[in-house]
């Protein structure tokens, strides 16, 4: 897939999830504020990622916390991660018969990543702004759930994810050489809604 | 009404949904920018065995010169594609900074970029790229920081002489020395960093200017500074290559004890 596709994708799947908001209002409440957990795969957050996300009341704005963990085995380092994440749900649909509803929507995840020579500050010895901290990173994303269409199993989703970290993003937007699939990565999880 | 409408968003949501299907998982899963999941490659020493491996030594050895690639790939490319149109030259240097974070993904991008030129390539480790994991991912990718090969009657040393992003730690200068007692051959030394900059002065200085001599160098060659100086150190013809955002490489031209360099612009 070459890079003008992705970004098609993205953009077309933006602009439906804007024209859907204008024309319709969401056929689900969006009073629904109990807190989700949610287990990941990838994503820039390690292996495997767990977090917690809290829908705010009368928005479709939400916000969580995450937590990462990439094992020396698999990887050859190890690695933490500490996230901070923001999403705003652009639309929402009903499908299966009203049994599920899938969701589109954007945000970033801001994550602090702890492994080797990585820094927030540097130490001492290197003069200020030698070099930019390399420890947070900035990784804007899109993607999709679906909440599961079985009723005991509703309050369960499924999601993808789609993103780039900060200083990838910034390699393709001042090379040409380099293409947008060269730089965006692909997540998977899945979620719980409290009842 | 409403059935209609959910079926028009379905109708639209449905072609995206399908259009995600054919990317290709793996190479879009990314668990960390700081991952250091990759092979064995030791490409320096696969640059060397190729060198090796010629038998006709020509009597004027020409090699190319880029540094501080870091995320500068457009420029990079450009210059491989210059590169790429010589015919007389033996090997590419590169004084270091291949990366900016030390990310396993620039070193990768940086690597199958160089493998696009047509003669071997030996890349000594920069201060940029021993950030994050960058010293270990460079270690499996490229080989040991410090290491020497010969071509013909001329003696590489390949020195790392980092010292702030390793921890603080003054260069491996036992290594150098051992390295430099060797005179049966014309020794060329590339470094990152020379000596005369603040990650180095003061005693790491001193010790550079003890070792290196006019008795056992013939040329040395930096990086690191990002702007073309044609200088000398303890006597020695130096020369600090620019970053190659500055759209420049350098052809370097070996006679003898001789040393010629073309600033190219590209």
């Amino acid at each position: 897939m070459n890079s003008s596709k992705i970004l098609i994708l993205g953009l077309t799947s933006l602009l439906a999830g804007f024209s859907a908001q204008a024309s319709h209002t969401d056929t689900i409440s969006s009073l629904n504020t109990r807190p989700i957990f949610r287990i990941q795969y990838a994503g820039n957050m390690g292996l495997v990622s767990i977090g917690v996300d809290k829908p705010l009341r009368q928005t479709k704005r939400s916000l969580g916390v995450n937590y990462g963990y990439l094992p020396k085995d698999v990887n050859g380092v190890e690695v933490h991660t500490f996230g901070l994440r923001s999403t705003i749900r652009l639309w929402r649909i009903s499908t299966f018969n009203s049994k599920s509803t899938l969701n589109q929507y954007i945000g970033y995840n801001l994550t602090y990543s702890h492994t080797r020579n990585t820094y927030v500050e540097y130490p001492g010895y290197i003069p200020k702004s030698y070099h930019i901290p390399n420890a947070i990173h900035l990784n804007p994303m899109f993607g999709f759930n679906s909440s599961i269409p079985v009723k005991k199993l509703n309050s369960f989703s499924v999601y993808v994810e789609f993103g780039a970290v900060d200083t990838k993003l910034w390699y393709a937007i001042v090379n040409r050489y380099i293409h947008l699939e060269d730089i965006m990565n692909i997540c998977f999880g899945a979620a719980y809604q409290l009842k | 009404m409403k059935c209609q409408l959910l079926h028009g968003r379905i109708k639209r949501v449905l072609p995206i949904l399908i259009g995600l299907i054919p990317l290709d998982g793996c190479d879009y899963i990314e668990f960390s920018p700081f991952d250091a999941d990759v092979k064995n490659v030791n490409y320096n020493n696969i640059s060397v065995q190729a060198l090796e491996s010629i038998d006709t030594i020509p009597d004027t050895l020409r090699f190319a010169l880029i540094s501080d690639t870091h995320f500068y790939y457009d420029d990079l490319h450009g210059a491989i594609k210059r590169i790429n149109t010589y015919n007389n030259l033996q090997f590419v240097i590169c004084c270091g900074d291949i990366t900016n974070f030390g990310m396993e993904w620039e070193f990768s991008k940086y690597l199958n970029m160089i493998k696009g030129i047509n003669v071997p390539v030996i890349t000594v480790i920069g201060n940029h790229d021993y950030l994050s994991n960058g010293a270990l991912i460079y270690k499996r990718l490229f080989g040991a920081s410090n290491m020497t090969f010969c071509f013909g009657n001329y003696r590489f040393i390949m020195f790392d002489d980092v010292v702030w992003e390793r921890g603080n730690k003054p260069p491996n200068f036992s290594w150098l020395e051992t390295a430099l007692e060797d005179v049966s051959r014309t020794n060329i030394l590339v470094a990152h960093i020379a000596p005369w900059d603040k990650q180095l002065i003061g005693d790491n200085y001193e010790t550079y200017k003890e070792l290196v001599n006019r008795d056992n160098t013939s040329l040395c060659l930096f990086g690191h500074e990002h702007f073309y100086n044609d200088t000398t150190f303890n006597g020695i013809h130096t020369l600090v290559a620019a970053s190659i955002k500055e759209r420049e490489y350098y052809i370097v031209g070996l006679t003898g004890d001789t040393s010629l360099v073309e600033r190219v612009k590209y």
